[in-house]
């Protein structure tokens, strides 16, 4: 009898997961609730370049290959226990193995004002439309300031607000205002980045882009009708514009048990081989899970490939490995690091840029056929090893 | 995005002219790589399992610096150009050991030393 697998979410994990298995012969099930997949990164470009949201949007149902069953629904609750996911429309589906990559919520009621700001000004977290009012915000301010904050310190894509910054600063320039208008990025960190050694070379970067960066600003309250946002360190910000990342909090959906979720509601899976806690024949990959690594596409797409391969019976372990980018005025840089290795020292350069363009020209590609690149990812992902770079890095 | 026949909106394709162009300038090169047996060749090296052998030996942890690298050597190539068209003199050995008091030359001698090292690993 062929398995029955039941994908939850058409992300990066759950297309390449879904795609993947469908070409092994298994019957597969992607439940999506959303008509389109969007290219999360392209909401950078959409809010600080004023790019057409349509570049980086495609029809779920154009990304699955012949077989993949495509619903169009909701998940409501899954049952473990019982093997059994129910979905919005009263439907039930029953499995032999479960993917569960419903990604992140967003909280914006824990910070007060949050609501509020994101409602006035969008943000380049939630969805194309609201990046598109920040856009609507950005370009039309002629003078004053411009705030890049971050709610809590653990929030998907970690380099977000670094690319905001770029991008917005070469933005102003372009349209003669840089002088005018003061670019702020506050960060709830040490450093303007997490790990130190990635700090060292952004920074000179962000000053270079004319970049003002405050650290230890992790945002408690948002006053937006005095337009001011106070740091739990104590400290005030005055903006004219401000788009403050949401607090990233597991999937809103109800799990039995209740014990396989964290406090935030992230699913709590043997990082390894992103089994969930209990329960071998139950997944989470990409951001709902609880891995200590960054939340990106890239950690999703190699989280799908590990999963399939377990699927299939190979001892696959996931490594945790990242490949973040930063981009900047033509050219970028990677934050490479995996569980065995910390974040190794990865220089700006104008090849890394072309390659950055290479893998958001294979994006859609890349998930809907994802057997055709997994060589050609392997290829990149063993030479840049960050063992395999050494302490110098790239 | 657009949700129409793919049929019917490559149809409406073909009627613009600029299209039109461009499609005959493809079949021309069709043609030519026919002629020349090269589109035998392209087809056979396209294939997946010949395209991942081409990617497994193209993206090495050495190509991923050397492509880093690649701008800055180019700037050094032009420089190299540049110092070749200089007339010189011939040179001494004791004017070759006074040059090093030059920094410009000593960190040269130093990079020389570098790259002995590196061909010697």
């Amino acid at each position: 009898m062929t398995e029955k697998v039941v994908v939850l979410g058409a992300g990066t994990g759950g297309l390449v997961a879904a795609n993947l298995l469908v070409s092994h012969g298994y019957d597969v099930t992607l439940v999506e609730k959303k008509d389109y997949h969007l290219f999360q990164p392209g909401m950078l470009w959409i809010a600080f370049q004023g790019h057409d949201p349509s570049k980086y949007m495609r029809r779920v149902d154009t990304l699955v290959k012949p077989g993949v069953n495509l619903l169009k629904d909701t998940v409501e609750s899954i049952d473990l226990n019982e093997r059994t996911v129910k979905l919005e429309s009263g439907k039930t589906l029953d499995y032999d193995k479960l993917i569960i990559a419903l990604g992140v919520s967003y909280d914006y009621d824990s910070v007060p004002g949050h609501r509020q700001l994101w409602e006035t000004y969008g943000d380049y977290f939630s969805g194309p439309e609201h990046a598109q009012r920040l856009w609507k915000h950005v370009s039309s301010l002629r003078e004053g300031k411009l705030v890049l904050a971050a709610a809590d310190p653990l929030y998907k894509c970690p380099p977000a607000p670094h690319k905001a910054a770029f991008l917005s600063s070469y933005t102003l320039k372009k349209m003669g205002r840089k002088d005018k208008v003061e670019v702020i990025l506050a960060l709830p960190f040490i450093h303007a980045y997490p790990s130190e050694t990635m700090a060292k070379i952004v920074e000179p970067k962000l000053e270079e882009a004319g970049v003002t960066v405050m650290t230890m600003f992790t945002v408690e309250s948002i006053d937006v009708e005095n337009k001011k946002i106070y740091s739990m360190e104590g400290e005030e910000l005055e903006y004219d514009v401000a788009a403050v990342i949401p607090i990233n909090k597991g999937p809103q959906i109800e799990i039995t048990p209740d014990s396989v979720k964290d406090e935030d509601g992230f699913i709590k899976v043997n990082k390894y081989t992103l089994e969930v806690e209990g329960f071998d024949d139950v997944y989470a990959i990409g951001d709902c899970n609880n891995t200590p690594t960054s939340k990106t596409g890239v950690t999703a797409h190699l989280g799908a490939e590990v999963v399939v391969d377990r699927i299939l019976g190979y001892d696959a372990k996931f490594t945790g490995r990242t490949n973040c980018p930063i981009v900047a005025n033509g050219t970028a840089t990677f934050v490479i690091s995996s569980y065995e290795h910390p974040v190794i020292p990865v220089k700006f350069s104008k090849f890394k840029r072309m390659l950055e363009d290479l893998f958001i020209a294979a994006y859609w590609s890349s998930l809907r056929d994802p057997e055709k690149w997994r060589s050609v990812f392997k290829a990149y992902f063993e030479a840049t090893d960050p063992t395999k770079l050494g302490e110098s890095g790239w | 995005m657009s949700e129409r026949d793919p049929l019917a909106q490559l149809l409406t394709e073909l009627e613009n002219p600029e299209f039109q162009e461009a499609l005959s300038k493809l079949l021309e090169l069709v043609k030519n790589l026919e002629k020349s047996g090269l589109l035998d060749m392209l087809v056979a090296i396209t294939e997946p399992e010949v395209i991942n052998r081409i990617f497994d030996m193209v993206i090495t942890t050495g190509t991923m610096k050397l492509g880093d690298s690649i701008e800055g050597l180019l700037n050094k190539l032009g420089d190299v150009a540049e110092a070749l068209q200089e007339d010189v003199k011939p040179a001494s050995l004791s004017e070759l050991i006074a040059s090093l008091k030059d920094p410009e030359v000593a960190k040269g001698l130093g990079r020389l030393i570098a790259l002995l090292k590196a061909l010697g690993k």
